[in-house]
């Protein structure tokens, strides 16, 4: 069984934030319903990182623009369970598809608003992308260092956090909803996000020391918990939580005089000669290559790791031992590898229904499902209220 | 009032990032969640987060080594609708609150593993260390190729491992009200970031990625750039509406139809890519960063100026929205931290108190399973509790 067998979605999101969340539940069996303008989410520009969060759904396509477009989404929502937006505050009042309004067609219905800042406040109503909440809430900062060049994080740090806590969410409500019979109005937003996900630096207290130690070439945050570099060119990374593993650490590399030179002798001694043993490291693991210093270290059992690229990951034996990829037939890309299912439950199983289906790849089968004859379909196809991949020759790339 | 996680038991034998957090996200859902730790503590006390991570528990300490302090456990569990652990695979087995020992007495505990890369596979055993699994799962190669690796401030792959873990707890307990049984979760911080890289690891015939490596963005209409005043801020044009009226703010409206733009937003790739930012570098090198802010907002562009996180906590919008509270933490006095970031009008998260001193609920919880004054005194003497 799935966990969320016969639970219907419509997913009015696009771009990250949204469809990740709703992949989640896709992942845990639900349909989920994608529905796009006729110029499809902006997302599919960028059809990698598309696929990477759209896999599982259906698709179609329609102009909310015109009334039976409306008409048909009213039919959709009445059979739905949970909505998911992340558009603009305000933008869904307009087409009349805000909380309240989608509330009287379905009135227990979950909604879930992943939005850029909140639903008050004053900046509600201005756009949002995950970097700019990188840079305004001080994971740009922190990373490049206060008063230096901030860093932009390649991985869309808020942007897959605020859905994962928004998935989160609609479980919870899914089982309000069981108790209690009614839906709700959830809200989470990339800002909200990015305070979860510096959790551990978003403090303040009176006297309270804040460390700043990033740099744009940080390679870790001592000389015994930062990257090195091999003799072959590549990296890895070495850490020594405790006392045993720094004394591992020398002796693997041949260094056994090390824990008793005077500048080393402890954690404190260490701290204040960091560069001078950053220095004394570097060299030593100028003298094997990666691989082998990896095979020495794993041996004296001190943690490191090689720092893998993409590449490498694609075809990692961890990830293909696990089926931590899905690959599909994809209708126009052919044979498409995206990551799998996260979670592993032991009772139950997740299901990726199908590749990122293309713009307006369900157009029909859902109006079917809405009880549409195809003579209907067929006018509606005519008067551009609903397109069909059919007549969308090729999603834009 | 009821909340959505009210009368759920939570255990929580958790330490350093993932699991404590996991089962904080819990607890302020409503679930009632013990904290238990070894007789020293958890290893990450002496982290300024730790307060964050725990707080809304209540603490007890049990020595997992005895065999009287696993009975303590096991009796804990057979209570508790969820278990959250966070040991090298294997370890929980030998402390007696493996998952296979616990199902048998009692069938509905959600237990849920979260380690560094799983329960199976070759890496099953490597340390689970964030950085070790972050360098593993390539996310610091990524973040800055061809430059060598960066390593990330951040502990993303343990904070994106609890959220997915709370994700999968309360889905196993929605499954447990259709299956009438509980099950083990395997999560990992290996899963998870990669999870958070879903757009990047991707792979098919003619798959285009975007250009990173640029420590301030490698994408010309979607990165930092520098004000006259040397003050940063973030350009963040994400669609060709927002790139139209930019071009058109600043005057330029044959870039909408120049071939250099081709690809906008995101898919402009070297050498174009380079030659435009270093154009755009220039533009925005004649006007102060707030000059610009004001300009590109009259416009209704999206950018965003460069804070740190203590600005960030008192940002009007993170102030509107709740997202600072502050909670009296013991010793530390009044501490402004992370507020609940999921909102609920019907079931709203709430923060239940401070973090517990170490042993702080020892008595308190012994005494509901039953314990005497006199038994605990024995147990303390024994030093399982």
């Amino acid at each position: 069984m799935y966990a969320l067998d016969g639970i219907r979605v419509a997913d009015f999101s696009t771009m990250m934030n949204g469809p990740y969340a709703t992949m989640l539940l896709s992942d845990m069996g639900a349909d989920v319903i994608k529905i796009e303008p006729p110029d499809g989410d902006p997302y599919r520009r960028n059809a990698g990182a598309f696929m990477g969060c759209n896999r599982g759904k259906r698709s179609i396509a329609l102009d909310l623009k015109k009334p039976q477009a409306k008409e048909i989404v009213h039919k959709l929502i009445a059979r739905t369970d949970i909505l998911v937006e992340n558009a603009r505050w305000g933008v869904w009042h307009k087409l009349g598809l805000d909380y309240e309004s989608v509330a009287r067609i379905k009135p227990d219905i979950i909604y879930l608003s992943v939005l850029g800042h909140g639903s008050g406040g004053p900046y509600s109503t201005w756009p949002a992308y995950d970097p700019l909440l990188q840079c305004r809430s001080g994971q740009m900062v922190g990373q490049g260092g206060l008063g230096k060049p901030p860093v932009f994080h390649y991985i869309a740090i808020n942007d897959q956090a605020g859905p994962m806590l928004g998935a989160y969410g609609i479980i919870l409500a899914l089982m309000v909803r069981a108790r209690t019979g009614k839906g709700q109005h959830i809200e989470t937003s990339l800002t909200n996000a990015a305070a979860a996900v510096q959790s551990g630096d978003f403090i303040d207290y009176q006297g309270m020391q804040r460390k700043y130690q990033g740099d744009e070439d940080l390679r870790g945050l001592s000389a015994t918990y930062r990257h090195y570099q091999a003799r072959d060119g590549r990296w890895l990374f070495v850490l020594c939580p405790r006392e045993a593993e720094w004394r591992r650490l020398c002796q693997a590399m041949g260094l056994e005089t090390l824990p008793s030179d005077p500048r080393f002798e402890t954690p404190e001694r260490r701290a204040e000669n960091d560069g001078a043993l950053v220095e004394i490291l570097s060299a030593a693991f100028q003298s094997k290559p990666a691989a082998d210093w990896i095979a020495a270290l794993r041996q004296a059992e001190v943690p490191a790791a090689p720092a893998q690229t993409l590449q490498e990951i694609l075809r990692d034996p961890h990830c293909q031992v696990n089926n931590i990829f899905d690959d599909k037939e994809h209708p126009q890309f052919g044979r498409v590898r995206v990551l799998g299912i996260g979670p592993r439950f032991s009772e139950m199983s997740g299901v990726i229904k199908r590749a990122a289906p293309v713009l307006g790849q369900h157009t029909h089968e859902v109006l079917d499902e809405l009880a549409y004859n195809e003579q209907q379909t067929a006018q509606l196809e005519v008067n551009k209220v609903i397109f069909s991949a059919r007549t969308i020759a090729v999603s834009p790339d | 009032m009821e909340q959505a996680l009210s009368g759920v038991r939570v255990l929580d034998f958790g330490h350093y990032i993932a699991g404590p957090y996991a089962a904080m996200l819990l607890a302020e859902q409503g679930a009632e969640v013990i904290k238990v730790e070894r007789p020293g503590g958890d290893p990450f006390r002496k982290e300024l987060g730790f307060i964050v991570w725990n707080r809304s528990k209540r603490g007890i300490t049990l020595d997992l080594k005895q065999a009287e302090g696993q009975r303590i456990a096991q009796e804990l569990a057979r209570r508790a609708d969820i278990l959250i652990e966070n040991y090298h695979p294997g370890i929980a087995d030998k402390l007696g609150i493996g998952y296979d020992t616990l199902r048998q007495l009692n069938p509905q505990l959600v237990y849920c593993s979260i380690s560094g890369f799983g329960h199976s596979g070759p890496y099953r055993d490597l340390p689970g260390w964030d950085p070790i699994v972050a360098s593993v799962a390539s996310v610091y190669v990524s973040q800055a190729e061809p430059k060598p690796p960066l390593y990330l401030v951040l502990p993303l792959p343990s904070y994106y491992a609890a959220f997915m873990s709370v994700f999968s707890m309360a889905t196993a307990l929605l499954a447990r009200g259709l299956m009438g049984k509980g099950q083990h979760i395997d999560m990992s911080l290996f899963n998870s970031i990669l999870g958070a890289q879903s757009g990047r690891i991707v792979d098919f015939e003619g798959v285009k990625r975007l250009p990173f490596g640029d420590p301030q963005g490698g994408m010309p209409l979607y990165r930092l750039y520098q004000g006259r005043d040397g003050k940063w801020f973030f350009l963040a044009l994400g669609n060709l509406t927002f790139f139209a009226k930019f071009a058109v703010a600043m005057g330029h409206e044959e870039w909408l139809t120049e071939p250099r733009f081709q690809g906008a937003p995101f898919l402009i790739l070297p050498p174009t890519s380079t030659q435009l930012i270093a154009m755009f570098k220039e533009i925005f090198s004649t006007r102060t960063r707030d000059e610009w802010l004001e300009f590109l907002r009259a416009a209704d562009l999206p950018c965003a100026p460069a804070l740190s996180v203590a600005e960030f906590m008192n940002d009007p919008q993170v102030l509107a929205n709740g997202m600072v509270e502050v909670v009296e933490q013991p010793p530390l006095g009044k501490v402004r931290e992370m507020g609940i970031a999921v909102r609920f009008p019907l079931t709203p998260g709430r923060i239940k108190g401070p973090a517990p001193a170490l042993g702080q609920h020892t008595e308190e919880v012994l005494a509901d399973l039953g314990y005497s004054a006199r038994e605990m005194a024995r147990l303390k003497g024994q030093g399982v509790i």
